[in-house]
């Protein structure tokens, strides 16, 4: 694959190649994985991830019924905690229940044709909730290390909702404005041999981790290995 | 030809100055006599946002409502069921789904050659008025509405960040809108709120002939209704095909061509969507619709845009089907 022409914009090609190439890495490896899917439409890259939510509220006993109602804002304690993958979450309780049931979050990348870098896109897709809040967002998806840093910008913060520019639907968004100066920083110093897909992965640690989303070490293995 | 900057000015003030009277009635189903409550009429400017309404919509049908402690918030209004978003302005909403016909002058120049008089207020299309909405107060469609809050802050967080994304195709990066003082940036706000002229254009001037800044592109969002873009694409799924379901299509569009001949609305067209504009001058499958008026293609993009853009800083311009 051809090197980046415009680091740390990327081209509406490099960007196509970049996610195709990332799907086709994903194909049949993605088992054992909080990783769900991985599918690349032509217009946009859109990652299914199961995030285990750990309902840790010691004064009373949990049942699965409980576990289930995300929406209810007397819920307390309610938990980010998936694991294996997620260096940056912390456990905030040790009490954990297995029986609760992980939410499935809905990841989409597009290419924003104005500041010409992906935008990352997700939402929550419970049959019972009617979505996640900003608050709630703020609660279970962000990382504790991300938390100041994604609140501190704009009116509402770096995460904002929009209407998806494919579905139309509402979904949440983080602000792509800072990602060019950011990714600028990351500049690679050998160019000739970073791929759209490097850029990707590059692009998923920074902008992704912001909300927890990270490539299954799994994968990443195999990116140095090939 | 570039019109003179006089008759720009002129043409601003009669488009900030455009409205779009509404008859909004209650959804039987909130209502405590079925279908039996009046309707409140209302003339809002086309630029402006329809959420605006809502405390003044709340207050009046309170009486009536079956749950009178729903929040002015949780309301939503629809078109002939399509929930109607609340980021667009009222004037693009108008232009997307009343199905009124845009006015377009240069056929009626063709067909009466006496009638070039026509202005903008006098012309009227087949234009179904007063617009006539629903207003809801429960089962908020979440899946294709985003949430209002009581302070107002998702609407001025989308309304900035279209702001920013303006500038930023503008400049190439949003430095001037990002170094506005905070007394600019609160009076922007407020003269969207309140709808003054004179406060919006002491902030946006800044925004509009930043100093050193040579611009670059006009921004510009362009809206498909779901049968066009059907012939766009061919992605669309099943859920596409809701009514109500418009396709956004933006490209960086700078304001001269290669050649340095100034961009018109045509060249812009015909580069983005070639199979919708497969002419540069002549409309053959569609024409661009902006202010509820047929756009020439042959209009030139910068003066659209210093003149014709809406309060965030976009031409929203509505894609119509022709035939």
């Amino acid at each position: 694959m051809a090197s980046l022409e415009t680091f740390p914009s990327i081209s509406d090609a490099e960007f196509q190649a970049a996610c195709q190439a990332l799907e086709d890495r994903c194909f049949d490896r993605l088992g054992g994985t909080d990783w769900l899917s991985v599918r690349w439409s032509g217009e946009e890259l859109v990652i299914k991830e199961r995030r285990q939510i750990k309902n840790s509220s010691p004064t009373r006993p949990k049942s699965n019924k409980e576990n289930k109602r995300l929406e209810d804002e007397d819920e307390e304690n309610v938990e980010d905690g998936s694991g294996s993958d997620n260096p940056d979450i912390i456990l905030r309780h040790n009490d954990v229940d297995p029986d609760s049931d992980p939410l499935v979050i809905h990841f989409s990348i597009t290419l924003s044709p104005t500041y010409r870098v992906p935008v990352l896109w997700f939402w929550c897709q419970q049959p019972q909730a009617r979505g996640l809040n900003l608050e709630q967002i703020y609660d279970l998806l962000v990382p504790r290390t991300s938390q100041a840093p994604l609140r501190g910008v704009g009116v509402l913060g770096g995460i904002s909702m929009a209407h998806h520019p494919i579905s139309d639907q509402p979904a949440y968004f983080i602000h792509p404005c800072n990602t060019p100066e950011a990714l600028s920083v990351l500049k690679p110093n050998d160019c000739k041999s970073f791929t759209p897909e490097d850029y990707l992965v590059l692009w998923l640690g920074l902008i992704g981790s912001s909300v927890g989303l990270h490539i299954p070490s799994k994968l990443f293995d195999a990116l140095h290995g090939n | 030809m570039p019109a003179p900057s006089s008759r720009l000015t002129d043409l601003q003030r009669k488009i900030w100055n455009g409205s779009i009277p509404l008859e909004i009635r209650l959804a039987a189903s909130d209502c405590r006599t079925y279908d039996e409550s009046e309707p409140y009429l209302v003339q809002p400017p086309r630029l402006s946002y329809l959420a605006f309404l809502l405390p003044q919509l709340h207050a009046f049908f309170k009486p009536s409502l079956i749950d009178p402690e729903v929040h002015p918030h949780e309301a939503w209004l629809s078109f002939e069921g399509v929930p109607l978003k609340w980021h667009y302005p009222l004037g693009l909403l108008y232009d997307l789904f009343s199905g009124a016909e845009p006015v377009d002058f240069d056929k009626q120049r063709n067909e009466d050659p006496a009638a070039s008089q026509a202005t903008v207020e006098t012309a009227s299309g087949t234009a179904p008025l007063p617009w006539r909405l629903t207003a809801h107060f429960t089962e908020y469609p979440g899946d294709q509405l985003i949430q209002l809050d009581a302070d107002g802050r998702a609407l001025l967080d989308s309304y900035i960040n279209a702001v920013k994304e303006a500038d930023f195709i503008r400049n190439g990066n949003a430095r001037t809108v990002m170094s506005l003082s905070k007394g600019d940036s609160d009076n922007l706000w407020r003269a969207v709120q309140i709808y003054d002229l004179n406060l919006f254009k002491s902030v946006n001037s800044k925004l509009l002939d930043p100093p050193g800044m040579e611009l670059r592109h006009v921004p510009l969002k362009i809206y498909l209704p779901t049968s066009a873009s059907q012939t766009a694409s061919d992605t669309i799924t099943e859920e596409a095909k809701q009514a109500g379901h418009i396709r956004v299509v933006q490209s960086l569009v700078p304001i001269h061509l290669p050649s340095r001949q100034p961009q018109t609305l045509g060249t812009a067209l015909n580069s983005i969507l070639p199979s919708i504009f497969p002419s540069r001058r002549n409309p053959l499958l569609a024409q661009p619709v902006l202010h509820g008026v047929v756009v020439p293609l042959g209009a030139h993009l910068n003066d659209l845009g210093r003149t014709a853009s809406y309060l965030d800083g976009f031409l929203h311009v509505a894609v119509v089907m022709l035939g």
